[in-house]
């Protein structure tokens, strides 16, 4: 089936419009959170980010030439959001250290509106499991992180995640064999 | 005796390495396959988990769908950018060559002066007076040494003059 992506090579207009875009979100907003959401480990940011590695999708579609597939270039928007994310984080926590005041994100949080489509004995369950993998995951060095998960979790070659993380192979290889070295070790150490 | 793969050589595998010892050892080493498939299933329980943790029901991905769209719409597209910025840029040429034409006019009206009607008669006239009058009082000394110098420049003349006909005769 032709998305809006594989359409812009051949009738960029018919990419413009914002009903084939509708297509692309419901064939990949999916993956795309369950990846955001492995990289961050908190659901309403990574509902935010998705939204966002969206609306930079459409806003740059032009610059999609088809020379990858249409997820491994939204997977790279999304770790690039996430990038920036942890980036803001780290900023915003000085910022707060420094004025002693709640940040913009905090009071956002706290007018959110709780999500009801998910039962709270689902959404208990579901957050003691990711809680259980971020525990792991988070303890590894962002690099090895973005690389064990697209490894991992999105099943993607060693060339797609260079594509991904903008990282030579060599490298992508590297970086995943200390992650699972460390994962290997970490787990070790719990079920003693 | 059967060296086993360490844990390092089953990192380099899941990594992606082709190691040829490693995957010839695992095809004879029962023990190794095993331990291999320990870890394939510790990653695998990662992505089962997280996928879990991401499933969400229909509904919310149809409101995060009209969420993006919703905001897609509000942006304000590229086309509309460039047109604003066209317009903006004529009218600041417009503008600007406005500007630029009133203060050279405003130069030019400045820099012109009044034609004045004189006759040719009087032209003279003025003429004459100028060369004729006196010279100013601070130039006076100035006036009295180029005399000086010129009536001695005369008689040394006179002198080399005379001294070349007596020489002559």
């Amino acid at each position: 089936m032709l998305d809006v992506f594989e359409l812009t090579a051949v009738k960029p207009q018919v990419a413009s419009e914002l009903e084939d875009f509708d297509q692309t979100i419901a064939l990949y907003q999916q993956r795309i959170y369950r990846l955001l959401l492995a990289q961050i480990g908190e659901p309403d940011v990574a509902e935010d980010l998705t939204q966002e590695c969206f609306i930079r999708a459409f806003q740059n579609r032009s610059r999609f030439r088809g020379e990858s597939q249409v997820f491994t270039w939204l997977a790279r928007i999304a770790i690039n959001l996430a990038r920036d994310y942890f980036r803001n984080r780290r900023l915003a926590f000085w910022r707060r250290l420094s004025r002693m005041d709640n940040s913009e994100e905090e009071n956002r949080r706290a007018m959110a509106v709780p999500d009801r489509s998910v039962s709270p004995e689902d959404l208990v369950i579901q957050r003691e499991k990711l809680a259980s993998v971020m525990e792991l995951v988070k303890q590894l060095s962002q690099p090895q992180r973005e690389t064990l998960l697209l490894s991992v979790i999105e099943e993607m070659s060693l060339d797609e995640i260079s594509r991904c993380t903008n990282r030579r192979i060599g490298t992508v290889k590297t970086h995943l064999f200390r992650a699972l070295m460390n994962l290997r070790k970490w787990q070790e150490g719990k079920h003693k | 005796m059967l060296v086993h793969l360490s844990e390092e050589e089953f990192a380099l595998l899941l990594a992606g390495k082709d190691d040829e010892m490693a995957s010839g050892h695992l095809a004879i080493c029962s023990q190794c396959e095993h331990k291999l498939e320990n870890w394939k299933a510790d990653l695998r329980q990662i992505r089962d988990a997280i996928s879990f943790s991401s499933q969400r029901p229909t509904e919310y991905w149809q409101v995060q769908r009209n969420a993006i769209t919703r905001k897609l719409e509000a942006l304000p597209s590229l086309g509309n950018f460039w047109n604003f910025g066209w317009t903006l840029a004529c009218y600041a040429l417009a503008l600007s060559v406005l500007v630029l034409g009133f203060i050279n006019f405003h130069q030019t009206q400045i820099g012109m002066q009044p034609k004045t009607e004189i006759s040719d008669t009087q032209l003279l006239n003025d003429l004459e007076d100028h060369m004729t009058e006196d010279v100013p009082d601070a130039l006076q000394p100035t006036d009295l040494l180029v005399s000086e110098m010129s009536d001695t420049e005369d008689q040394g003349t006179k002198i080399i003059h005379n001294e070349a006909l007596r020489k002559s005769k």
